[in-house]
């Protein structure tokens, strides 16, 4: 019986058929606004069937909620604007519903269920049932059919938790094209696959549009965009600034379109002299966990010196924050680092040693790995110089409290008070007592990974502040960010990374916008 | 000056509600629940569940777990009362001896789950069938006694009365001074005078009762005095040690501790050498209260000891939690099992009613504790 309702579906495929070039999908005025920020405003596209239509933009451009809202991750009611498919309004709830209409996104992680076979992953929400138990015999033929369709080479029993990222990639795929899939959503597919899984996929997408499925391409390699693309849109700033054929869009007309244009002045003007330099770090190599003879940072060798802000600018993925985690000691995973501090070479491995050597970091994500936010506000300021604070272990309170409410002076903390729990604060004052731990600590290296990221204006003007503050009383700080932008207003010097690799380094005062994107994006090759 | 009054209100609140509570034990044990008697012996019951709560709840605040307590402290006792038993051993050597041995038996926890990073359930759980099975093994599972009533003194003896009063004053005293001491120096983060007034007031309360119960039965058990010692010093090493702060911090997001120079392994290696040590500490008060080490000594102690941590407001999810209020756990459950065991109900519906009490406080736990509970109400009512 199962049988039957597969075969049905089969030929309702085949009835389905799609035609060539017509418009499919049209959103219209597309607006998402979350707290404090437009994610996405006015955005209005149209989609082609059988055609490969690629979006790009810089992080937080907007792509991947705007591809959120598309399919149904957003619920239609908590954005402003419409989408039609095939002329008919949809107004989606929840993912399901935009997969039954046929819209399907294959998303960055691809949440599958690792411990279970690749049929189960397949049929996940509609296994085949047979009196009341799952009917594997269907279920198996099927997947090896759809297996062999796709030449993968495993078989329906694997465990998916066994197969590589590519060919799971291909399986969620699978699943999508399964269910009728008219429009395909990718979200940077190919940010963790190795360059030979990354041509099974565009042959993938490929066929794909030959069945005449549009497909909706997000990433930021502008090489693969270039290979791949129809058509190409640029977005920056959750609007979009330009779509049009992709033999009309050379590399320099998207990299200018993703730059645009300066911002209002926030950034403290500086005059800082960096003096000597105070750490060096030579040949940071980490072997990518997931994929074989891949790097995830490659070589990376860089000077830091007292009293300068030395920018990490780069794409998601390119390895700046695993720089980081590896100089602590902190990453998890294979990993080689030299290091000298002041001309003498250390060792660090685990962040306890990087205290000790005066080396603060402020991690990516603030709630995750920044902040105790069931303590206080004072005791998240005090967390890393407890050792200063104490006498034989036993704390100081009195000399405890003079440093909170110092730290609490200086960074502009607000808070009632220091017992406040930090879960109770906004972001921003969150960021500054992750801040003022390291300030508290005295560190002479301040390594400051995303520190502006979700957090209002307002607290980003002060934290720009306090970092030039600190640089000119002779720290060095490194500044991860991707945020252009505050690079460029900001830096002493700015290095740009690639695919684990120093592209350049660059005076930061004679930065070009254009130019430091068009390293982070497309690399060293000449304009 | 409302959010003030609410507070005072909820203080207030809380102590009205714990006098009804007593009375109603009262009226539920025809007046034998508040004799002097009663309530010193009430003590003594509870003094084994408050050395080992009082390091357990440091794990639970620290978001690790021990369910090889109640076996540690039997091991820990029987092998004290075998030495001294069995092989004469003088007890000056003994007791030593199974204060090493107990921190041993918790190294090799704190090894485990601190070092190699083992999941604290599993590793726990197999350290309380083996604990237990060594005991088991060595006595062939009898009750290894009688002990020396020197050794009995341990628990059994009373300071007399009058000594135990003056003892209670010169506490009272020390509290008292060292409070206005805070309070000048800390200023406005003591907490303002109410709150000062508020303690000693409430400490003056608690002293009154003791002295009361104290002068109206053979004064205070040692059991009370070695429990009590223990309970402060776990309360000082919570809020006055770099490690105690560790611990705080590790709870409520160990990933966040480790990036900020905290060296995680090490700290859980030290909590479970710290609740070895009350294996040993229980373990040779049991086997004194007892006159000897009984087969069924310690047995489900950890969940009584997870128990009283939970209704003392130890919050399961880490990060959250005092000494003082677990002591008042323990002796709420204490108090709960005394007033039922006055009421002659059987010690299997017992064990209904306990479980049933600690399921509440788990949900005011969660209540409390956790915007987790509010956030799925909120998600409903969308």
């Amino acid at each position: 019986m199962a049988g039957c309702i597969y075969a049905a579906r089969h030929e309702k495929r085949e009835v389905d058929k799609l035609e060539k070039n017509k418009t499919i999908l049209v959103l219209k005025n597309l607006t998402k606004e979350f707290p404090g920020v437009r994610a996405v405003s006015d955005a209005s596209l149209e989609i082609k069937t059988g055609e490969v239509h690629s979006i790009v933009g810089g992080n937080g451009a907007g792509k991947s909620t705007l591809m959120k809202m598309l399919a149904g991750v957003y619920a239609y009611d908590t954005f402003a604007g419409t989408i039609e498919l095939n002329g008919e309004k949809c107004e989606f709830k929840n993912i399901l519903e935009a997969q039954k209409k046929g819209i399907a996104m294959i998303p960055q992680d691809l949440n599958m269920m690792e411990e279970l076979s690749v049929a189960e992953n397949l049929f996940l929400d509609k296994y085949p049932v047979k009196h009341g138990m799952v009917d594997y015999r269907t279920m198996y033929s099927e997947t090896q059919r759809i297996i062999d369709e796709f030449g993968l080479h495993v078989s329906p029993q694997t465990k998916v938790k066994e197969i590589g990222i590519a060919q799971k990639q291909l399986i969620v795929i699978a699943r999508a094209m399964y269910n009728d899939v008219k429009v395909l959503l990718l979200d940077e597919p190919t940010a963790t696959l190795s360059d030979k899984e990354c041509k099974i996929l565009f042959q993938k997408v490929d066929e794909m549009k030959k069945k005449n499925i549009a497909c909706i391409y997000i990433s930021h390699r502008l090489e693969e965009v270039k290979e791949i693309s129809d058509v190409i849109t640029v977005m920056r700033d959750g609007e979009i600034v330009g779509t049009a054929p992709n033999v009309d869009m050379d590399e320099k007309r998207i990299v200018s379109l993703m730059v645009g244009r300066d911002v209002d002045e926030v950034y403290p003007e500086h005059d800082r002299t960096p003096e000597e330099v105070i750490l060096s770090i030579k040949n940071v190599t980490i072997k990518d966990p997931r994929t074989e003879n891949k790097l995830v940072v490659d070589h990376v060798s860089f000077d830091v010196r007292k009293g300068e802000i030395l920018s990490l600018y780069g794409l998601v993925g390119a390895g700046r924050s695993e720089t980081a985690l590896a100089m602590l000691g902190a990453y998890n995973g294979a990993v080689t680092c030299e290091m000298e501090l002041k001309g003498k070479p250390i060792r660090i491995l685990s962040p306890s040693d990087a205290v000790k050597y005066k080396i603060g970091y402020l991690p990516e994500d603030r709630k995750r790995q920044g902040v105790v936010d069931i303590a206080s506000v004072g005791h998240n300021i005090t967390m890393s110089s407890l050792s200063e604070l104490s006498r034989y272990s036993v704390l100081n309170h009195e000399k405890e409290r003079e440093m909170i409410q110092d730290v609490i002076q200086r960074l502009a903390i607000k808070t009632p008070t220091p017992e406040t729990l930090v879960r109770n604060m906004s972001g921003g004052n969150a960021q500054k007592c992750v801040l003022g731990r390291w300030i508290a600590a005295n560190s002479e290296i301040l390594i400051l990974d995303e520190a502006t990221q979700g957090i209002d204006v307002e607290a980003k003007t002060q934290i720009y502040h306090i970092m030039d503050e600190l640089a000119k009383s002779g720290k060095a700080i490194i500044f991860i960010s991707s945020d252009l932008s505050e690079v460029m207003g900001i830096s002493d010097r700015i290095l740009t990374m690639r695919h684990g690799k120093v592209v350049n380094i660059t005076d930061g005062k004679r930065a070009q916008r254009n130019k430091i994107l068009w390293e982070a994006t497309v690399g060293n090759k000449e304009e | 000056m409302e959010a003030k009054n609410k507070a005072i209100l909820k203080k207030v609140g809380i102590i009205a509600a714990l006098g009804i509570l007593v009375i109603i034990f009262n009226q539920l044990t025809d007046n034998a629940f508040g004799s002097q008697r009663n309530l010193i012996m009430l003590l003594k019951q509870a003094s084994v569940l408050m050395i080992l709560t009082s390091s357990l709840m440091m794990l639970l605040i620290e978001k690790n777990f021990d369910l090889s307590g109640g076996s540690g402290v039997y091991l820990a006792g029987t092998i004290c009362a075998l030495m001294i038993v069995k092989s004469g051993i003088s007890m000056y050597i003994a007791i030593p001896v199974t204060l090493v041995l107990g921190v041993f038996m918790g190294s090799i926890n704190g090894f485990f789950i601190g070092y190699l990073g083992l999941p604290a359930f599993i590793v726990t759980l197999a350290a309380q069938q083996i604990f237990r099975g060594i005991g088991y093994t060595l006595t062939d599972c009898a009750t290894v006694g009688p002990m020396p009533s020197e050794f009995t003194a341990i628990s059994e003896t009373f300071i007399s009365s009058y000594v135990s009063v003056a003892i209670i004053l010169v506490i009272l005293a020390a509290f008292i001074v060292s409070h206005l001491k805070k309070y000048r120096a800390m200023g406005a983060w003591y907490g303002g005078r109410t709150k000062l007034i508020e303690n000693i007031a409430l400490a003056s309360a608690v002293a009154a009762v003791l002295s009361w119960m104290f002068m109206g039965y053979r004064g205070c058990p040692m059991a009370v005095v070695i429990a009590t010692v223990v309970a402060f010093a776990a309360h000082l090493i919570t809020t006055k040690t770099v490690y105690g702060r560790h611990v705080y911090l590790i709870g409520g997001n160990v990933e966040a501790a480790r990036l900020a120079g905290i060296n995680t392994s090490k700290r859980i290696f030290q909590s479970y050498l710290f609740e070895g040590l009350m294996y040993g500490i229980g373990g040779i008060v049991l086997t004194a209260r007892l006159g000897g080490a009984a087969s069924t000594g310690g047995n489900l102690l950890e969940l009584d000891a997870v128990a009283a941590a939970c209704i003392g407001g130890v919050s399961m999810n880490g990060g959250v939690g005092t000494v003082l209020g677990a002591a008042c756990g323990v002796i709420i459950l204490t108090a709960i099992d005394n007033v039922m065991s006055l009421m002659n109900i059987s010690s299997y519906l017992q064990m209904v009613i306990k479980g049933i009490i600690l399921l509440l406080a788990i949900c005011i736990d969660l209540y409390t504790n956790k915007a987790k509970f509010r956030f799925k109400l909120n998600k409903k009512e969308k």
